[in-house]
C-alpha cells in the first residue's frame, strides 16, 4: 500500500526528477500539476498523501496553493521545493501550513528524508 | 653483489689495538668537536659536543678499553646508536668500511689485553685481525638508569 | 564524508566533556541535593552521543544514549538518584572514555558494554522519587516554579543546514505540536535575518518527558541538539550558572573566540623560535663587532621582534593547571574509598597556567604523590579518631603563582613521615653515615628520593606501582624544579614542587670559572654581591658569610666541579641563589651577563653527581651546562 504524491512544478524537468526519485522508492505519483491553480483542483480532486509543491509557478504561486489547501485540508502534508536564497518565500510557506521543504539541486536521500519526516 | 650472508664493517684504530664494530650502529664519522667537560663524570668521558645543533656525550674509547691514545693519529668521533641512546666515541683514527662475509667473522676468543666481555667477534681482512666490539657491553657502565648506592653526604640542617 | 580529520577534534572534544562528567559526579556525590550537577552531565552526555553518531562510532554513542537516559529519568523524577546510581555513572564514564580512546585509535567495532548499558537501562527503569530531581530536596526547589509552568529548550541546528532560518522554524513548529511554546529567543521574526546562526531557546509546556520531547523536535531535520532546562527561563542566554558550575564544566561554553591548535604543531613552532632565539643571540655577538653600523641597527630590531615572537609563542602554550588537577578528584575518591579512608580533597589556584609540556610532565608525579598521601599519610578514620582528630582527612592540592614560577603544593594532615625509622632504615642500607643524629627535612627528601628506597612498611598494591620519590625528583629537576618535604609527626606531610613557568627557553646567568662557563637559571638568583667583601664565617663547619645578618653557607663552583684552569682572581663575585627559604652564595671567578638559552635535555653519565638540570649551546656553538639550582643550596 504506497503513498500516493501530486507533484507541482512548471518545469517538466524538475517533475520528471522528483517523479523518479519518489518513484524508484516506493511512491505512487498520482497527478502532476504545472501551475498554482491546477495544483489546488488536482488536490481536491486526488485527495494525495503528500504534495510537492515548486515555490515560483505561473497563475498562481506555490505559497498562495498552499494557503489554499490547507484552508481546505488543514491535514494536507506539502513538501517545498526551492532553491537557496528563497528562504523568506519558505518561512512563508510554513507558516502558510507547508510541513517541510527541500532545497534544488536535489539530493535523492535529502529528498526521501524530508518527505518520510511529512509522512512520518 | 654481496651475498645476503655478508656484513658491513667500520675498522678503527684506538690506540695501538685495530678495532671494528658493525656498521649498523655506527651513525656517522666525525673529524673531532670542541668538547666541554662534564665536572664530576667518570674519566673515559670527554664530554659534550655540538653536531650539528644537537648535543652528544663523546666518550673516548681508549680509556674504556685501556689504551694509550698514538700521536700520530689525529682522531676521530664516531657516532654510535648504543640501546636508545645515541653517543659519540673518541677513538684514533677510523680507518675502512668494507662489507665482508660473514664466514670471515670468528666467534670471539681472548686476545691479550682485551676483557673478552666486550669482543663481539674477532674479524679478519687483508691477513690483519681486528676485534668486532660490543658497542652496548663497551658502553653500559656509563649509560643506563642510576643505581649507585654511595652514601649521601650529610649536610647539617640549615 | 571524510571524517579522519574530525578525529582528533572529537577525541580532545570528548575527553574534556567526560573529565568535567567525573567533577560533576563527584560534586553531586557531596551534595546530593545539587541538579546543578545532574544538568550539566545530561548535556555532557548528550553532546557526547552527538558527536560519537556523526563520527559513526555507533556502539559508542548507543552507550551514551543509555547514559544520557538514566539521566534524563533521574532529571524527570522517574528514576532514583544515589550512592549507587553515581557509582554506575561513573562506571559508564569509564567506559564512555575507554571507547572514546579505542575509536579514536581505530573505531570502536571492538567496544563492548553490553553489562553495563543492561545496568543503566535497570537503573533509568527503577521506581522512581515521584517527583522531578534527583532528591526530595530538590524537587521541592522545582516545584516552587509551578505557578509558571515550561521548560526552557534549546535547539541548535546544524551549521550546514539549507536555509537555517526556514529549519528552525520547522522545528519550532514541531515543539508546537507539542504543548505551548512562548518566549523563543530570538523572535521568530528574525530567524530569516542574516546573522541567525541557527540556535534559539524558547519556554515549552508540555506534558512529555524530555527525551520525548527532544525525539520529536529532532524529527524537523538538520537538527544539532536539542537540550532541555529543568527549570524555567531567565534570560535567553544559556544559563550556567558561573559560581556553581566548575571551571571545566564552563570551559566548553567559555571557549567561543578560540582555536584549537595541535600541540605537535605549537612544539614544533617553539623549537623553531627556539633556533631563532640561538640564531639572534649570534647575530648579536657579530654586531657587536659592527658597534654604530646598520648591522648593529638591524640587529637590534631582530633582536626586539624575536623576543616578542618568544613570548607570543610562549604564551600561546600556557594551560590552565586545571587541566591536570580535573582528574584527581576521582582519583583520590576511588583511592580512598579502596582503602576505607575519608578525604575530603580540595585544590586551589587551578586557574594559573603554566607552560604545556610541563604540565604534561606534571601529572604522574603529583599523581604519585597524591597516592602517597591517601595510602600513607592520612589515617583511618578510627585511628584519626582515636588521635582526636576529625575522622576525615584532609587532602589540599595548591597552586601559587612566584615571579617567574609556580609553586605546587600536596598537604595532608595525616601521620607525617616517621623520621626515626626512615632514619634507621637509611643507616641499615648504608644510605647516611653512623654518625648522623637526626634527618632535616632536605636530608629526609634525599633518603626519600633514594631509587628503590620505599617508605612503606609493607609496599601496597596502590602506590608500590608507579613511580617512586625518585622518579617524582628527577622529573621535576628535568625541568629545572625543585622539591621540598615538610613534616610534622602526627601534623601531617607537604610537599612542595617548584617549576619555572616555562622551560623551553631559560633565562640564564652566564658565570665564567677558569676557561669553562656555566650557567645559572636567573629564576633562582636572589642578587649578586662581591663575594671578597663579604665578612665571612662559619656554621657547621663549613664556611658561610653574613649578608644583612643572615648567615648563608657558601658553595665554592671552582672547587666543586674541580676546575683547574687560570687563576683566582682577587675579587670574585658571589651569586645568592634561593630555592623555597634556602640559600647559598655561589662564588665564581667573573659573570659574563644574562641570555636566554633553549634548554636540550642533559642524560648525564651514570657516576655524574647530579649537579645540573640541562645543557644548551651557547651563542658561538660551544655547549654549556646549566646548573642545578636546587642542588647548590
Amino acid at each position: 500500500m504506497s503513498h500516493t504524491v501530486l507533484v507541482c512544478d512548471d518545469a517538466i524537468f524538475m517533475r520528471t526528477m522528483i517523479s523518479d526519485i519518489l518513484t524508484q522508492a516506493g511512491f505512487e505519483v498520482v497527478g502532476e500539476a504545472e501551475t498554482g491553480v491546477q495544483a489546488v483542483e488536482k488536490f481536491r480532486q486526488l485527495k494525495p498523501d503528500l504534495v510537492t509543491m515548486d515555490i515560483v509557478m505561473p497563475d498562481m504561486g506555490g505559497i498562495d496553493a498552499v494557503r489554499e489547501i490547507c484552508r481546505e485540508s488543514p491535514e494536507a502534508k506539502i513538501l517545498m521545493c526551492s532553491a537557496m536564497g528563497q528562504q523568506a518565500l519558505v518561512v512563508e510557506a510554513i507558516q502558510a501550513g507547508a510541513k517541510d521543504f527541500v532545497v534544488k539541486p536535489f539530493q535523492p536521500s535529502r529528498v526521501l528524508e524530508a518527505v518520510q519526516r511529512v509522512l512520518g | 653483489m654481496a651475498d645476503s650472508e655478508s656484513v658491513r664493517v667500520v675498522v678503527f684504530q684506538v690506540g695501538n689495538l685495530a678495532c671494528g664494530m658493525l656498521a649498523g650502529g655506527a651513525r656517522e664519522i666525525l673529524a673531532p668537536l670542541p668538547t666541554t667537560r662534564i665536572p664530576g663524570a667518570p674519566d673515559a668521558v670527554l664530554g659534550i659536543v655540538n653536531v650539528r645543533g644537537s648535543l652528544l656525550t663523546v666518550i673516548d674509547a681508549h680509556r674504556l678499553l685501556d689504551r694509550a691514545p698514538l700521536p700520530e693519529h689525529e682522531g676521530a668521533l664516531l657516532v654510535v646508536d648504543a640501546g636508545s641512546r645515541r653517543i659519540g666515541l673518541a677513538v684514533g683514527r677510523v680507518d675502512d668500511l668494507f662489507e665482508i662475509p660473514a664466514s670471515q667473522l670468528e666467534a670471539r676468543e681472548a686476545l691479550p689485553g682485551v676483557d673478552i666481555r666486550l669482543v663481539k667477534a674477532v674479524g679478519r681482512r687483508d691477513g690483519l685481525h681486528f676485534v668486532v666490539l660490543d658497542t652496548e657491553a663497551l658502553l653500559a657502565p656509563l649509560l643506563g638508569a642510576e643505581r649507585s648506592s654511595s652514601r649521601i653526604p650529610s649536610t647539617p640542617g640549615d | 564524508m571524510d571524517l579522519n580529520k574530525y578525529t582528533a577534534l572529537f577525541l580532545a572534544e570528548s575527553r574534556e566533556h567526560l573529565t568535567s562528567c567525573n567533577r560533576l559526579l563527584l560534586d553531586w556525590e557531596r551534595e546530593p541535593g545539587s541538579t546543578v550537577a545532574v544538568d550539566g552531565l545530561f548535556r555532557a552526555i548528550h553532546s557526547l552521543k552527538g558527536m560519537a553518531a556523526t563520527m559513526g562510532y555507533g556502539r559508542l554513542a548507543d552507550l551514551a544514549h543509555r547514559t544520557e537516559h538514566l539521566l534524563d529519568a533521574i532529571r524527570g523524577g522517574r528514576a532514583p538518584g544515589g550512592a549507587g546510581v553515581i557509582d554506575l555513572l561513573l562506571k559508564a564514564v569509564d567506559a564512555l572514555e575507554r571507547g572514546v580512546d579505542e575509536a579514536a585509535a581505530g573505531g570502536d567495532a571492538g567496544f563492548d558494554a553490553e553489562q553495563l548499558a543492561a545496568a543503566l537501562e535497570a537503573a533509568a527503569a527503577a521506581p522512581g522519587t515521584g517527583a522531578p530531581g534527583p532528591t526530595d530536596t530538590a524537587s521541592g526547589a522545582i516545584a516552587d516554579h509551578g505557578d509558571e509552568p515550561g521548560r526552557v529548550v534549546r535547539v541548535e541546528i546544524r551549521r550546514d543546514s539549507p536555509l537555517i532560518g526556514a529549519r528552525a522554524l520547522l522545528a519550532l513548529r514541531r515543539a508546537g505540536q507539542l504543548g505551548k511554546v512562548s518566549g523563543v529567543m530570538p523572535p521568530e521574526s528574525g530567524f530569516d535575518a542574516d546573522g541567525f546562526d541557527g540556535r534559539f531557546t524558547f519556554k515549552l509546556d508540555a506534558p512529555l518527558s524530555e527525551s520525548e520531547l527532544v525525539a520529536a523536535i529532532e524529527r524537523a531535520g538538520d537538527v544539532a541538539s536539542v537540550a532541555v532546562d529543568a527549570d524555567t527561563m531567565q534570560t535567553a542566554e544559556w544559563r550556567i550558572p558561573a559560581a556553581a558550575v566548575p571551571a571545566a564544566a564552563a570551559a566548553p561554553a567559555a571557549r567561543s573566540g578560540q582555536v584549537r591548535v595541535d600541540r605537535r604543531r605549537l612544539d614544533a613552532l617553539m623549537s623553531q623560535v627556539g633556533e631563532l632565539v640561538v640564531a639572534r643571540n649570534r647575530l648579536l655577538e657579530m654586531a657587536q663587532q659592527d658597534s654604530g653600523g646598520e648591522l648593529e641597527a638591524v640587529g637590534a630590531r631582530i633582536s626586539r621582534l624575536v623576543s616578542d615572537l618568544q613570548t607570543e609563542i610562549i604564551q600561546a602554550r600556557m594551560t590552565p593547571i586545571w587541566q591536570v588537577f580535573d582528574r584527581f578528584p576521582r582519583a583520590v575518591r576511588d583511592l580512598a574509598r579502596q582503602l576505607g579512608k575519608q578525604v575530603r580533597f580540595e585544590m586551589e589556584g587551578e586557574g594559573i597556567e603554566i607552560d604545556r609540556a610541563i604540565l604534561d610532565e606534571l601529572g604522574d608525579p603529583l599523581l604519585h604523590l597524591l597516592r602517597n598521601a591517601v595510602d600513607h599519610g592520612l589515617e583511618g578514620p578510627d585511628e584519626r579518631q582515636r588521635k582526636g582528630k576529625p575522622g576525615e582527612g584532609r587532602l589540599l592540592l595548591s597552586a601559587e603563582r612566584g615571579h617567574s614560577s609556580v609553586a605546587i603544593r600536596i598537604q595532608d594532615d595525616g601521620r607525617g613521615i616517621d623520621r626515626a625509622a626512615i632514619l634507621a632504615k637509611a643507616k641499615r642500607e648504608g644510605l647516611v653515615g653512623a654518625e648522623v643524629s637526626a634527618l632535616s627535612d632536605d636530608l629526609l627528601l634525599r633518603v626519600l628520593g633514594r631509587p628503590g628506597f620505599s617508605t612503606a612498611e609493607q609496599v601496597s598494591s596502590v602506590s608500590g606501582r608507579g613511580v617512586g620519590i625518585d622518579v617524582v625528583l628527577t622529573r621535576v629537576r628535568a625541568h629545572g624544579g625543585a622539591v621540598e618535604i615538610s613534616t610534622t609527626p602526627g601534623g601531617g606531610t607537604t610537599f612542595t614542587i617548584r617549576l619555572p613557568l616555562t622551560l623551553a627557553i631559560l633565562r640564564v646567568l652566564t658565570a665564567r670559572i677558569g676557561d669553562e662557563r656555566y650557567l645559572l637559571p636567573l629564576s633562582y638568583v636572589a642578587e649578586t654581591i662581591e663575594f671578597d667583601l663579604q665578612p665571612s664565617t662559619a656554621v657547621h663547619g663549613r664556611e658561610a658569610i653574613v649578608l644583612r645578618d643572615r648567615v648563608i653557607p657558601t658553595v665554592h663552583l671552582r672547587a666543586l666541579l674541580g676546575v683547574e684552569t687560570g687563576v683566582v682572581p682577587p675579587r670574585r663575585p658571589g651569586l645568592v641563589l634561593e630555592v623555597g627559604d634556602r640559600r647559598s652564595a655561589v662564588v665564581v671567578d667573573a659573570l659574563m651577563g644574562q641570555q636566554e638559552v633553549v634548554v636540550e635535555p642533559f642524560d648525564a653519565p651514570r657516576g655524574t653527581p647530579p649537579l645540573f638540570s640541562g645543557a644548551t649551546i651557547l651563542a658561538d656553538g660551544t655547549p654549556a651546562l646549566i646548573l642545578d639550582a636546587a642542588a647548590l643550596v
